[in-house]
């Protein structure tokens, strides 16, 4: 896919894969507690690793008190139309997680090709190219690329992928309904 | 009369009969109440009268009658005046008891009165025996069968005698004043007194015939200003066993006897020990306080012991040996017993009997030093521990003390209790306490090599010093500190001895080592349990002996935090200071402590101060392959080196990208560089005005690689640095590159990395009436090169040459203010100062004391006590920093939140290393960041700032 450039190489990616994957597909979801021990763990590390790189436009954190359901934010990069804005995102982690993707919307309405109105994202690692060596940085930070590059070949918002070609058209009805939504969602 | 009911066959008497007896009656009466005289023509009257009433079967009544007459005049005329005699003493309550006067009236009073009260005793008693005498002879006269009868119902004499004895005890007692035992105690003491006076300047006689007395010797050389001392030692010079009358005279003693039977006549014997008992306990308590009372050096046990052997124990010889017999034969019988009494009674009953109150007495007043000695050592204990070693002896003291009285409690409580109120606050320095701790430990130890009291002491003190910031940091200056370079002699002597600990543990830990081989001999373990001895019963259960006596001071010191780990980091960070301070490469010292404390603490826990001290000899060959490097290419090598000047950055290389080799190898080291400079350049300082252009390019200013010494570290194994950015002048920045290319062609592909604001520089001013070296931190000598240009510069853009905030450069610029080299004054701009050069010092006039030519003044680290190594406190502060990439992820994605949200999930999330502060540690921190304009806090909660 198009995209696929704008993921981030990650330098754990190489190591054997496939077996990793293909065990995965047997795992049946059961969350036995030392499991759920472990994935907490490395959702952890991952916080960590997260908190510690400090890169600028994505950040998440654990939302209360469950490990397994973040809050991310992405700040649109500059250069593309959505640079000074800024989007929060929900990442709920399933029990058998790395092994499995983590679900990832957007919570504040996002136009754009390739996401819904609900703020479902079609995005390749999130579904069949999701692979273990992935983690929140990794795919915070391929959403953050999806937003200037998107696939308008298989878009979810049409009028989005329709629009995309005239830039200056495109902002301004983003715009308009990324403050709509923030004014609806002014608490 | 009603004497008259009391016979039996009163009605059946005659007239004549009751004439007889009445007449008889009233001449007995009559004589009776005379008694006692001596009037023989009386006595037959007496005795002619008792037989006719006698013969009437009036005896008992008789016999009553006497006593109770007796007992009447008794009363009447010896109490009321012997008790007045003494009325004079409360005349004297008043001042002082130990007064020369009171002790001459007691003297002159109490003999006297005491023999005048005997004296009538006596007569009367000598009455008794008349009556005696009479009774028994009608007695004789009477008919067998009668004699039988009254024999068996009838007082003998004895009888008589023991209730006179009896009735006359009990009148003197209960009429007796209260301050009557205080005067026979003063009176006891007094002689006491004169006996040990006597005995002692006995002995001094005796001593001066004999010279051959090493121990008069002694006593002499102390003479003078150690009284008691030389007291003690010359009574125990060897004592012969003096007969006591030699030594005080007979009249003395005749005199004490006397008194002593009199009393003991009167009934008063209790009375009589007790005052004795108390004397010589008061003497022997005074003797003890004023020979061992803050005096630690000598030992003053054995001293008193025989001390007590010559003076009191001869003294209570004297008094109770001549007493003894009177108390057995003396109240029955008529005559006085001789004062020397006892060479009268040979029989060897009344010997042994004496010898075991001797025996017993002795016991007694030895128990009696033991406690009085160390309840008084245990009082002093805090003092005599910080007089160890010198106070060994009443260490040692204590010690028997201790055994034979088992007050361990009660020295534990009181120890205590000094401690609190005398080390363990706030006005104490660490080091103090530390020194009393070790003096503690050493002393304890010798007092009750169990340990068990010593960790009951010991404990307060370590739960103190571990509330102290400094105590390790002491405790590691003390092991390492070299023994003259510490200013204080006290800190200096014991860091020797810590460090001859160290050693000693060494060898200790080695012994033990082998012992665990060698145990399988089964002799040794038969006599090692042989030796087992149970703890005392205040030991603490929980820990077993073993632990407790394998200890060693170091161990303690160690242990006061509970484990090494805290200990190794600090050596790692005071050895980083000290390597980083050297000015040349020289470590023997460090590489042989450092094995010391590898055997105590094990290779492991050692391994990167062990890298560290490889860092440095390392540099050292490298400094001088990269020297050797410029003598052959660079011609301007050794050009006029003039003026030294140290000039030491510190640099950090990081692996070069590139070199995959050493990278991929995590475990590689990660080479980083301390470079220590030496340049060699003048520094002219021009006055103000002058073209100052001229100088610019002097062949003066040349700075040669011979000028840098660098120390290179591997960063990885040295504690983190402080981190400082600062802009050093050109020159020596160039000088630095150069010597990071050299390095990176011979060490490919390894890089310097300098840390410029870390080492030391040399350099020399001149001025223009006058030249100084000075030895600076990089930032100073890169502050004062900079007025080489300009004589005087505005704060702000002094600061922003060399890249620090204004704050720092004015806290860094102070020490030349203060050396008087510049001169700090406020300019035409508000708010801004202005640093201007001061060529003369006359024209300045700011200051006159300024550093002399010829040496060197280190200046580092005096103005903020800065270290270069980062402290345990900054480390907590970069601890903290962790959390503010959390914190401000946190807030980044959500809006706001209270302060115990963002404490919760700092617990729940950050786990690497684990969140463990407190909610007023995050508070403080927070607010720190909200100082810093990261985050702002509004109704409780926090957000971040938006930008």
């Amino acid at each position: 896919m198009s995209f696929d450039g704008g993921v981030q190489p990650n330098p754990r990616g190489q190591q054997g894969n496939p077996a990793i994957d293909a065990s995965s597909k047997q795992s049946t979801p059961m969350s036995n507690p030392v499991e759920t021990h472990s994935v907490a763990r490395r959702l952890q590390s991952e916080l960590m690793a997260l908190m510690t790189c400090g890169d600028p436009g994505v950040s998440a954190f654990p939302e209360g008190d469950n490990i397994f359901s973040w809050i991310g934010t992405i700040k649109g990069s500059a250069g593309t139309v959505y640079d000074g804005l800024s989007y929060k995102l929900s990442l709920r982690f399933p029990t058998e997680y790395p092994f499995k993707s983590p679900t990832v919307k957007f919570d504040t309405p996002c136009f754009h090709p390739n996401v819904d109105q609900y703020g479902n994202i079609c995005l390749d690692i999130l579904q069949d190219k999701w692979s273990s060596a992935y983690d929140v940085r990794t795919i915070l930070l391929s959403i953050q690329s999806l937003l200037g590059e998107p696939n308008n070949d298989s878009p979810l918002n049409s009028y989005a992928a329709a629009l995309w070609v005239n830039q200056e058209e495109y902002r301004k009805v983003m715009l308009k309904q990324y403050r709509d939504a923030s004014g609806v969602n002014a608490r | 009369m009603d004497c008259e009911q009391d016979s039996p066959s009163l009605v059946s008497l005659s007239q004549a009969r009751v004439t007889e007896i009445a007449q008889a009656w009233s001449v007995f009466c009559a004589i009776a109440s005379k008694m006692p005289s001596r009037h023989q023509p009386e006595s037959t009257f007496f005795s002619s009268s008792i037989t006719v009433l006698c013969r009437h079967g009036l005896r008992s009544l008789v016999a009553d009658y006497f006593l109770n007459q007796l007992q009447a005049i008794f009363q009447d005329h010896c109490t009321t005046s012997f008790w007045k005699r003494f009325d004079g003493y409360s005349g004297f309550e008043d001042i002082d008891k130990e007064s020369l006067q009171l002790n001459n009236w007691i003297q002159s009073i109490l003999p006297q009165a005491l023999q005048d009260v005997c004296y009538v005793k006596i007569s009367q008693q000598e009455s008794i025996d008349l009556l005696a005498h009479s009774l028994r002879a009608c007695e004789s006269s009477l008919d067998q069968s009668k004699r039988d009868q009254v024999a068996a119902n009838l007082a003998t004499s004895d009888d008589l005698l023991r209730r006179y004895q009896t009735s006359v005890t009990a009148l003197l007692l209960t009429s007796a004043p209260k301050y009557f035992s205080e005067i026979l105690n003063l009176y006891f003491k007094a002689r006491l007194e004169d006996f040990s006076r006597a005995a002692r300047k006995q002995i001094n006689v005796s001593e001066m015939t004999n010279d051959s007395d090493q121990y008069w010797d002694m006593g002499k050389a102390s003479q003078g200003n150690e009284r008691e001392n030389d007291d003690l030692e010359s009574v125990l010079s060897g004592w012969t066993d003096l007969d006591i009358t030699d030594m005080v005279g007979s009249t003395w003693v005749t005199e004490v006897a006397k008194l002593i039977c009199n009393l003991q006549q009167l009934g008063f014997s209790a009375m009589t020990e007790e005052a004795c008992a108390c004397a010589v306990y008061s003497m022997l308590k005074d003797k003890i306080h004023s020979v061992a009372t803050k005096r630690y050096e000598k030992p003053v046990l054995a001293p008193i012991r025989r001390w007590i052997k010559v003076i009191p124990l001869q003294f209570l010889h004297g008094v109770l040996d001549s007493a003894s017999p009177i108390t057995q034969d003396c109240a029955f019988s008529y005559e006085l017993p001789s004062p020397l009494a006892s060479s009268r009674f040979e029989n060897s009953i009344s010997r042994k009997v004496a010898s075991e109150r001797i025996t017993r007495w002795h016991l007694r007043l030895e128990f009696f030093t033991y406690e009085t000695l160390g309840n008084l050592r245990i009082n002093e204990l805090f003092d005599i521990i910080v007089d160890y070693p010198e106070s060994l002896p009443a260490i040692e003291d204590l010690r028997h003390c201790l055994a034979n009285t088992g007050h361990h409690t009660k020295l534990v409580e009181s120890f205590r209790t000094a401690l609190r109120h005398r080390l363990l606050t706030a006005g104490a320095a660490t080091t103090d306490i530390l020194l009393q701790y070790i003096s503690t430990i050493k002393a304890l130890r010798t007092m009750d090599h169990t340990g068990v009291f010593l960790e009951a002491v010991g404990e307060p003190i370590r739960e103190y010093l571990r509330s102290r910031k400094d105590t390790i940091r002491c405790i590691v200056t003390m092991l390492t500190e070299d023994t003259g370079a510490s200013g204080s002699t006290a800190l200096g002597g014991v860091g020797e001895s810590l460090l001859e600990e160290l050693s000693r543990g060494a060898t200790v830990i080695d012994n033990v080592d082998s012992e665990d081989e060698g145990v399988a001999d089964d002799e040794d373990a038969w006599t090692a349990a042989e030796r087992w001895e149970p703890d005392p019963v205040e030991a603490d259960p929980s820990r077993t002996s073993k632990s407790r006596r394998s200890m060693d001071i170091i161990g303690m010191l160690v242990g006061i935090y509970g484990s090494k780990e805290l200990f190794v980091n600090e050596y790692r960070i005071m050895l980083a200071e000290k390597l980083l301070s050297k000015s040349d490469y020289d470590i023997d010292r460090e590489i042989r402590t450092l094995e010391l404390l590898k055997l105590r603490f094990g290779e492991n826990s050692m391994h990167s101060c062990e890298i560290m001290l490889k860092d440095i000899a390392d540099s050292k060959r490298i400094n001088s392959n990269i020297k050797a490097n410029t003598v052959a290419t660079s011609p301007r090598a050794n050009k006029m080196q003039l003026q030294a000047f140290l000039g030491s950055s510190a640099a950090q290389n990081t692996p070069s990208v590139t070199s995959i080799s050493r990278t991929a190898d995590p475990g590689s080291r990660l080479a980083a560089f301390v470079a220590r400079a030496r340049g060699v350049f003048s520094q002219s300082e021009q006055p103000p005005g002058s073209s100052s252009n001229a100088n610019e390019e002097p062949v003066e200013k040349d700075l040669s690689l011979e000028a840098v010494n660098a120390t290179i570290i591997s960063s990885l194994f040295w504690p983190p640095f402080q981190v400082e950015n600062i802009k050093i002048p050109d020159v020596v920045d160039n000088l630095l590159e150069d010597y990071a290319q050299r390095y990176h062609t011979l060490k490919t592909p390894r890089k310097l990395q300098w840390k410029k604001h870390l080492g030391i520089v040399k350099l020399e001013l001149q001025f223009e009436d006058r030249a100084a070296q000075f030895m600076v931190s990089p930032m100073h000598a890169s502050i004062i090169m900079l007025f080489e240009d300009h004589a005087s510069w505005a704060a702000t853009d002094l600061a922003s040459a060399l890249g620090v905030p204004v704050s720092t450069l004015r806290r860094r610029i102070m020490l030349w203010v203060n050396q008087g080299v510049l001169l700090e004054s406020l300019g035409d701009k508000p708010g801004e100062l202005y640093y201007t050069i001061i060529e003369n010092i006359g024209d300045g006039g700011s200051r006159n004391g300024v550093a002399t030519n010829d040496t060197a003044v280190p200046l580092l680290g005096e103005d903020d006590g800065e270290s270069a190594v980062a402290s345990m406190e900054d480390q907590l502060q970069q601890e903290m920093n962790v959390y503010e990439s959390y914190v401000l992820g946190m807030l980044t994605n959500f809006d706001a939140l209270p302060l115990d949200r963002i404490h919760n999930m700092l617990k729940m999330f950050v786990s690497d290393p684990p969140y463990d502060k407190s909610l007023q540690q995050l508070q403080g921190f927070l607010s720190g960041l909200v100082a810093e304009e990261k985050l702002e806090v509004r109704d409780g909660l926090y957000r971040r700032r938006q930008q």
